[in-house]
Formats: structure tokens, C-alpha cells, sequence
């Protein structure tokens, strides 16, 4: 999250809106923007209706408590995140894809594991790869 | 193509997905839970 904010300038660049989507109200989406003082729009997906219709994977119990995980988590939680009660589903993995302006999925980074997030390097270059055949 | 769908806004504001991509690409980032 912290190197989409910090690289906001070149999605502009490139013509993309970043808008993220969580799984709170929108009460606790918009405390989560605030929080971490996240400049993009947010979508409060409660009941994980885009989640489920963009095929985003869950994963299993086992998975989720395994150490590799647990270590994950513990990192996450020195940068300040995941301190207090989970807002969300706790199994559900994230992901991200790049829609061009006919809504047509250019890319889609379906993760291997809970913090496999999308590098921004991989969205920009997903983004001017979508400008070239435009 | 993406199935449009309603939603709604950390603002409560609702809207359609589509408003998103009409108006240039659109980055949809999936987070994990968040507390």
C-alpha cells in the first residue's frame, strides 16, 4: 500500500485511477483511508461480492495459520498494520487487475499467498502495455 | 469485459463500477482484511 501512495503520481502519468476495495462498511473503509492517510477512493465490499466475481481465491485454514504466515503477519503488524480486530474476512486472499477504458481486463495478479500483493512496477507496465495497443 | 455492478464508496456514496473505466483505466486493488 505504502509504495502505490508513494508512486500515485505515475498512475496519474499513466491515465489510471487507483481505487481500492476491502471487505468493511463503509464507516470502516473510510477509517482505514484516514488511518494511514491512503489518498486513493475505496469501494467497501462487506459482503465480498466483487471479491467472489472476480474469482479471488480463499485460502485454507491450514494456510492461513501456517508460520511462513504467522511471520508475514507479525511484519505487517511492526509497519502498523493489522493491530486490533480484524475488519474482513481473514481467509480471503487480496489481488489486482488493470481495466482499460472499454472494460476489458488487461492484466490480473491472482496471488500465490496472503501478502503476494501486486508490485507497481508490474501495474504501470501492465498500464503502458495497455496504452501500446490503444 | 468486466460485469458492471453497483457499489459503494468508503463516502457512502454509491456508484457503478463502470463509472471508473469511462473516464480512463481504472487499478483495482483487492485488499486483505484491514483492522
Amino acid at each position: 500500500m505504502a509504495q502505490l501512495r508513494t508512486r500515485r503520481a505515475e498512475f496519474e502519468q499513466a491515465g489510471a485511477e487507483v481505487v481500492l476495495v476491502g471487505m468493511g462498511t463503509p464507516v470502516e473503509c473510510a477509517a482505514f483511508l484516514r488511518k494511514f492517510e491512503i489518498p486513493f477512493p475505496m469501494i467497501a465490499d462487506s459482503r465480498q461480492a466483487l471479491y467472489r466475481q472476480f474469482h479471488l481465491k480463499r485460502m485454507s485454514a491450514l494456510e492461513a495459520f501456517s508460520p511462513t504466515v504467522a511471520i508475514k503477519g507479525v511484519g505487517a503488524m511492526a509497519r502498523g498494520f493489522g493491530i486490533g480486530k480484524p475488519i474482513g474476512d481473514i481467509l480471503q486472499l487480496p489481488g489486482a487487475f488493470v481495466i482499460d477504458s472499454g472494460g476489458r481486463t488487461v492484466f490480473s495478479h491472482q496471488p500465490s499467498g496472503p501478502a503476494d500483493y501486486a508490485a507497481p512496477d508490474a501495474l504501470l507496465k501492465a498500464l503502458a502495455g495497455a496504452s501500446a495497443t490503444l | 469485459m468486466v460485469q458492471d455492478a453497483d457499489v459503494i464508496l468508503s463516502d457512502g456514496s454509491e456508484r457503478r463500477l463502470s463509472d471508473f473505466w469511462k473516464s480512463g483505466r481504472l487499478v483495482l486493488v483487492f485488499l486483505r482484511h484491514f483492522g
